[in-house]
């Protein structure tokens, strides 16, 4: 009876062995809207990630509210008018990393990677998947990528008026150094 | 009331109900810059109308039948309501918004005083048939320059206001974390409203510093489970290097809301109050009382300026 707990608390811990959990909560999201009128970018950096390096799954939490931008007004308008903080004050990205094979979480090196998975915002889910890339430094994993969002996919209405200064499609840049836990 | 006296408090209402329409449009479906700018030049135009008219009316001088700043007072007064005119029939939609029908009252408004005025001064000048006194230098100065540059000044320094690096000036209210987390889950959408927005003095113990592009203190939150992320500028990274971990500080920050963990979300399960816009008021070096009530603490709101 000794034996066999002892051969099962051994088979749990070896099963659970590779799994490794990366969190932080200062990643960054920031995006960029490019238009003739004007330029528009803000950043968040209270990006919540975290990473399961055993199965590459991957999560993503966003306040809209901590977007800054350089001119209030700006800020003003994204928060209350485009994203609607407050009927939807977050943003999510639930996925894995599809080749997370190919992914040395042990040894020091930039790795490519596509990620796959379902990105809501403004109460809207769409399936999404981005490049990007994994930059593991001892017990550190940085995530990185760009990805073009277009707003009416998420329902986000910009008036008729304002079409000039608001691009249809906005780039969107992550960066998050992630810590083993 | 004289004929006088209406026609400067109705120039003067219509200048207000324009300077309404341009100042309060930003938010709006009238906030694009091609439409503000109409806004804009239609209250300049309107604001030196009522300038030099109420001047003329003051110093008794009767009006010429050919004035430029009446024409362009009428201008400015038919551009707002042509643009609040034809916007319900060109947006769907229109008068589901309560703002929309406010500002189609403000344009309908400020056109039909002006148009008053512009009547009243063309018939008074018809009647006299005597060229107005023309107004001098200083009259200029005061009436055209002076009005012209406040209005350009307000129209910049809004639109070009910046973003606070930092949460300065009185908080809206001294509370607690735990606190607030507590009003955040009980009813989400009050404390949203509430506080969100809001700048909020707090206190800690740091229990991580981390950060590149800009400095996140996690604090203690005193509840299981959760945290609170206060975010720093960059620019303040010298002054919060002399925080360590396990410093307890007094911080003043804008709140932006709770971060609760998302249905099917299993890796995120932490709860996190985020702050931005940080300020570090006090670091009291690793003292745990603060001063500060954190088995009962009490909202403070802010006492409201007299």
């Amino acid at each position: 009876m000794k034996n066999l707990f002892f051969w099962l608390i051994s088979l749990v811990y070896i099963s659970n062995a590779g799994a490794q959990v990366y969190t932080t909560s200062s990643g960054t999201v920031k995006f960029f809207s490019k238009t003739t009128a004007e330029n528009i970018d803000a950043a968040n950096n209270q990006v919540k990630a975290a990473l399961d390096s055993k199965t590459g799954n991957l999560e993503f939490a966003v306040s809209i509210n901590s977007f800054l931008f350089k001119k209030a007004l700006m800020q003003k308008h994204f928060q209350e008018n485009y994203m609607e903080s407050e009927k939807f004050p977050k943003s999510t990205f639930k996925g894995s990393i599809t080749d997370n094979a190919a992914v040395k979480y042990g040894t020091d090196g930039t790795y490519p990677v596509s990620v796959k998975g379902k990105l809501t915002m403004h109460g809207v889910t769409k399936e999404v998947v981005v490049p990007g890339k994994i930059t593991i430094s001892g017990s550190k994993a940085v995530l990185s990528g760009d990805f073009n969002v277009l707003l009416e996919d998420y329902n986000i209405k910009v008036p008729a008026n304002n079409a000039s200064q608001i691009a249809k499609s906005i780039k969107v840049s992550v960066d998050c150094s992630l810590q083993k836990k | 009331m004289t004929i006088k006296h209406l026609q400067i408090i109705t120039l003067w209402a219509a200048a207000l109900l324009s300077s309404v329409l341009f100042f309060v449009s930003g938010n709006t479906l009238f906030g694009d810059l091609p439409i503000r700018t109409i806004f804009c030049l239609a209250t300049i135009c309107i604001v030196l109308f009522a300038a030099i008219s109420s001047l003329m009316l003051f110093k008794g001088s009767k009006p010429s039948f050919f004035n430029i700043y009446r024409i362009l007072g009428l201008l400015g007064g038919a551009g707002n309501f042509a643009v609040v005119f034809f916007a319900p029939f060109t947006v769907d939609g229109f008068w589901s918004e309560e703002v929309n029908g406010v500002f189609f009252v403000c344009g309908g408004a400020s056109f039909l005083f002006v148009l008053f005025n512009y009547l009243v001064t063309t018939s008074q000048s018809l009647i006299h048939k005597r060229q107005a006194q023309k107004p001098e230098f200083t009259d200029w100065i005061l009436t055209l320059i002076v009005p012209a540059l406040i209005v350009f000044y307000g129209v910049f320094s809004l639109y070009n206001q910046e973003t606070a690096t930092s949460s300065v000036g009185e908080p809206d209210f001294t509370i607690q974390p735990a606190v607030l987390m507590d009003a955040f889950e009980k009813d989400a959408a009050g404390a949203n409203q509430k506080y969100v927005g809001k700048i909020i003095r707090f206190s800690g113990s740091v229990t991580e510093i981390a950060g590149d592009s800009s400095i996140l203190l996690t604090l203690n939150a005193w509840k299981e489970g959760y945290s609170v992320n206060c975010d720093f500028d960059i620019t303040l990274k010298e002054k919060l290097s002399a925080v360590l971990q396990g410093d307890s500080v007094l911080l003043q920050c804008s709140c932006s809301g709770l971060s609760a963990p998302e249905e099917g979300m299993s890796l995120l399960s932490e709860s996190s109050l985020e702050m931005t816009r940080c300020a570090l008021i006090e670091n009291f070096k690793n003292t745990p009382n603060l001063g500060m009530d954190v088995e009962h603490p009490k909202e403070t709101p802010k006492k409201k300026r007299k």
